[in-house]
C-alpha cells in the first residue's frame, strides 16, 4: 500500500512540475517583459535566471528510497509572512504523511544571516536527504550551500537566491521583472511623464536589490519620469510612514506616483497621506496582503499588486521530493501561475482578493485549509 | 596520637574539599548542565552524538569562544568591550577587500586585519586611560562608529576569500576541525597567561581595586592598553574566521556578538565588577551556549524559545554566583 501511495505521489509530482516548467515559458514573473540585450548584460541576476529557465538538473545522483529526511532552513517566525510559510510547510509535510517525509528538520534564522549560517551547519550535521533553504543573504549563504552540495545534500533555494550556481533548483519568481513591471505600470499611468518617489525594501537583500534594479532600468528608459528621491523603507510600515511624512513635507502634492517594494511599506505610505489629508497618487507596489487591500479598498487607491506567496514552500518541498526520486528538475521554478491566484492584479480586482475573515497581516494566497489558518490565529471561522 | 593526626588530616581535607566546592560549585554546575544537555541530546536525537555533529559544535563554539576570551580579560579588569561585534563586521570587510580572492593577498589581508584590531584596541586604551572615559561609554561609541564605518565601506557583500582560506574552514586534524583546535589552544594560552604571568596578576589586581593597584605602583595604564588590544585582536581574528566561513565580506555579520560574549563570560563565573575570572568557566559558558543552540536546532525548537532559555541560564548562573558570594 505504501509503495502504491509513493508511486502515485511521485507520478503526480512529475506531472505537476512538468506542467510548471511548461508554464514558465511564457510566464516569467507572472507578467511578460521584453528584456533588451543591454539589460541582460548589466544584470547578473537576469543572466542567471534566464539561463536557468531552460536548464534541467540531472538528479540521478541524489535518488534514494523514501521516506525522506528533509531539512528546512527557514527565515523563521520573524513576521506573519514567514510564520505562514512555516505553517504551510508543516501542514504540507503532515498532509504528505510519514511514509513520504519521515523527518522534517527545522532551523529558525530570525531573518539573520549570521544566525542562519551556523544553523545550516547544524542541520547538515544531521545528514538530511535534502535541504530547503530560504537564504537570508545571497553572499552569506553561498559558501554553506556549496558545502551542503559537497556533502551530497541537494539544496533547493526557496524564495531567494544565493551567489553561487552550485545548487539544484530555485523556487521563486523573476524579481527583476516584478520590479520592472511595477515601474512600467507607473510609466503607463503617467503617460510617460511625472514625478515619482521610490521606496525600496532593505538594501543589500537580494529580493529588494533586484526589484530596484528592474524598476530603475524602466525609469532610465523613460526620460519623462523624474525620480524625486529613493529611500529604503526596510519593509516596515512604521519606517515607511516616517519617510513618507518627510517626503510630503519636502514635495507636498508634487508627487505623481510612488514605486514601493512591498505592501507593508505601501500601508505606511497610505497612512502618511491620510494624516496629511492629501490625495493619494497611484502606487506601484501592493501585494495580496489583507491589511493593504483593506486600506486600498476603503480609500479607493489605484495600485498594481505583485505577489510573493509564502505558500511557495509547498513547491519547494515538492521539488526536494522530485530530486530525491531522481527525476530531472528545472533549475528555476516560477510559482506564478502554478500556485492558484498568485498572478499580479490591480485595484480593479482587489475586492476579489480581500478576505474579511483574515487578519490584516495575512499574505495570500493560502493553500492550507481555512480551519488551519484559524487554528493559527490568522483567521476567524464563520460559525454558520 | 596517630588517630588524632588522622582526624585532623581528614578534617583539613574535608575543609579543602568544601572550599573547592564553594569556589567552583557554580562552574561545576555549568559543566553538569552541559552534561545534562549532552544526555538529552543523545536520548532525543540519534545524530547528536556523532563525530560530524560534535566537530560542528566544536568549530561553531570557536567563533564565539575566541572573542569571549578577549572579553573575559577586559571584564576581569572591571572594564567591558561592547564594540567586538562591530569590529568583527569591519574585520571581515577589510580582510575580504584586501584578499579579493587572491592567494597572494592572504598575508597582507591577515596583517591588515590584525593591525586594525591593534589600532582599535589602542584607541580604546587611550580614551579610557588618558581621557578617563568609562569603558562602557568608549566601547558603546566605538560599537556605533565601527558599525557605521562597516556599512559605509559597503552595505552589500564585497571582496572575496581565497580558495585556501575557504578550505581552512573545513580543514581537520583527525576528526577535530582546525578552528576548534585553535580555540582550545587559545584557552590554554589564556589559562597560562592568567596563572603564570605577571601580566595576568596585574589584570586581577586592577580588576580587584584599580586605585590600590595604581598606588602599589602597578603599570595600570600599560596593562589596560594591553588588555584592550588583546580583546580587539580576538575580534579581528574572529572576523578572519568568518571570512573563511562565508567566503565573502558580508556587512550583515557581527551584530549582537558583544552580548553573546558577555553572556558566555557571565555564565562562566567572571564578575562584571572585575577581579574574578575563570577561563574554564568561560569555556563552559561558550560550550553551554553552543550546545544549547545546536540541540534546539536538532529538536526543531524556534529561536524565541532559544532566547528564553539563554535568558533563564544567565539568571540562574548569576543567582548561583550570588549565592557563592554571600
Amino acid at each position: 500500500m505504501k509503495r502504491i501511495l509513493q508511486c502515485i505521489l511521485l507520478v503526480s509530482l512529475v506531472f505537476g512540475l512538468g506542467a510548471l516548467s511548461l508554464a514558465q515559458d511564457d510566464m516569467a514573473g507572472g507578467m511578460s517583459f521584453e528584456f533588451t540585450d543591454e539589460q541582460i548584460e548589466a544584470s547578473p541576476y537576469l543572466q542567471s535566471v534566464l539561463s536557468r529557465l531552460d536548464e534541467t538538473y540531472d538528479t540521478s545522483d541524489f535518488a534514494k528510497e523514501g521516506p525522506y529526511r528533509i531539512a528546512f532552513a527557514a527565515q523563521g517566525t520573524s513576521n506573519a509572512w514567514s510564520a505562514l510559510m512555516d505553517a504551510h510547510a508543516y501542514w504540507y509535510v503532515e498532509h504528505l504523511g510519514e511514509e513520504v517525509v519521515s523527518e522534517f528538520m527545522y532551523g529558525d534564522a530570525q531573518r539573520s544571516a549570521d544566525i542562519q549560517v551556523p544553523q545550516v551547519e547544524d542541520l547538515l550535521a544531521q545528514e538530511p536527504d535534502a535541504m530547503i533553504l530560504v537564504p537570508m543573504g545571497a553572499a552569506a549563504l553561498s559558501a554553506p550551500v556549496e558545502r551542503a552540495m559537497m556533502q551530497g545534500v541537494p539544496v533547493v533555494l526557496c524564495a531567494s537566491a544565493v551567489e553561487t550556481d552550485n545548487f539544484v533548483t530555485e523556487v521563486g519568481t523573476n524579481l527583476w521583472t516584478v520590479g520592472a513591471n511595477l515601474a512600467q505600470w507607473i510609466v503607463d499611468q503617467l503617460d510617460g511623464e511625472g514625478n515619482v518617489l521610490v521606496m525600496v525594501g532593505v538594501p543589500g537583500v537580494t529580493t529588494s536589490d533586484v526589484m530596484e534594479e528592474g524598476a530603475q532600468a524602466v525609469f532610465d528608459a523613460n526620460p519623462g519620469i523624474n525620480i524625486l528621491d529613493k529611500q529604503p523603507g526596510f519593509w516596515s510600515t512604521a519606517e515607511a510612514k516616517t519617510i513618507m511624512e518627510t517626503w510630503l513635507t519636502q514635495h507636498g502634492d508634487n508627487v505623481d506616483a510612488i514605486w514601493s517594494g512591498g505592501a507593508q511599506m505601501s500601508q505606511g505610505i497610505i497612512s502618511a497621506y491620510l494624516d496629511a489629508g492629501l490625495d493619494i497618487p497611484p502606487i506601484g507596489g501592493g501585494e495580496w496582503q489583507n491589511g493593504f487591500l483593506r486600506l486600498a479598498l476603503e480609500h479607493d487607491i489605484d495600485y498594481l499588486a505583485w505577489q510573493y506567496p509564502n505558500a511557495m514552500i509547498t513547491l519547494c518541498i515538492d521539488a526536494a521530493l522530485q530530486i530525491l526520486a531522481g527525476e530531472p528538475i528545472p533549475r528555476f521554478i516560477d510559482f506564478s501561475g502554478v500556485i492558484p491566484n498568485s498572478e499580479p492584479f490591480t485595484d480593479e480586482q482587489g475586492a476579489e482578493y480581500f478576505r474579511e475573515e483574515w487578519s490584516d497581516d495575512v499574505h495570500g494566497p493560502i493553500t492550507m485549509p481555512d480551519e488551519k489558518l484559524a487554528e493559527l490565529g490568522f483567521a476567524t471561522m464563520d460559525d454558520g | 596520637m596517630n588517630s588524632a593526626a588522622a582526624f585532623f588530616k581528614a578534617k583539613s581535607e574535608g575543609r579543602a574539599r568544601a572550599v573547592f566546592l564553594r569556589r567552583n560549585g557554580p562552574i561545576l554546575m555549568v559543566y553538569a548542565f552541559i552534561l545534562l544537555l549532552v544526555v538529552i541530546g543523545i536520548t532525543q536525537s540519534e545524530r547528536f552524538f556523532t563525530e560530524r555533529n560534535l566537530a560542528n559544535v566544536a568549530r561553531q563554539s570557536a567563533f564565539l569562544g575566541i572573542v569571549a576570551l578577549g572579553q573575559m580579560l577586559v571584564i576581569l579588569t572591571a572594564g567591558i568591550d561592547l564594540s567586538v561585534g562591530s569590529l568583527v563586521k569591519v574585520s571581515i570587510l577589510v580582510s575580504a577587500i584586501v584578499m579579493n580572492g587572491e592567494s597572494a593577498n592572504v598575508l597582507p589581508a591577515i596583517l591588515a586585519t590584525l593591525a586594525l584590531g591593534v589600532i582599535v584596541g589602542l584607541i580604546h586604551g587611550f580614551l579610557i586611560n588618558e581621557l578617563r572615559i568609562a569603558p562602557f561609554i568608549v566601547t558603546l561609541a566605538s560599537l556605533v562608529i565601527l558599525r557605521g564605518i562597516g556599512l559605509t565601506i559597503s552595505s552589500s557583500p564585497v571582496g572575496k576569500a581565497s580558495r585556501e582560506v575557504m578550505m581552512f574552514y573545513v580543514k581537520k586534524v583527525g576528526p577535530v576541525p582546525i578552528i576548534a583546535l585553535m580555540f582550545f589552544a587559545l584557552v590554554i594560552v589564556t589559562l597560562l597567561l592568567l596563572r603564570y604571568t605577571v601580566f595576568g596578576k596585574y589584570l586581577y589586581a586592577i580588576g580587584g581595586n584599580t586605585e590600590v593597584a595604581r598606588l602599589s605602583g602597578l603599570p595600570v595604564k600599560k596593562t589596560r592598553y594591553g588588555v584592550y588590544v588583546l580583546c580587539s585582536l580576538s575580534a579581528a581574528v574572529t572576523g578572519l574566521l568568518w571570512l573563511s566561513r562565508m567566503g565573502v565580506g558580508d556587512p550583515a555579520i557581527g551584530d549582537g556578538i558583544e552580548l553573546q560574549t558577555i553572556t558566555a563570560v557571565i555564565i562562566g563565573g567572571t564578575s562584571l565588577f572585575g577581579g574574578r575570572a575563570s577561563v574554564l568557566g568561560t569555556l563552559g559558558g561558550v560550550l553551554l551556549l553552543g550546545i544549547t543552540a545546536n540541540l534546539l536546532v536538532m529538536l526543531g525548537v524556534n529561536q524565541f524559545i532559544q532566547g528564553l532559555i539563554q535568558g533563564v541560564i544567565i539568571v540562574a548562573a548569576v543567582a548561583l554566583y550570588k549565592q557563592e558570594g554571600d
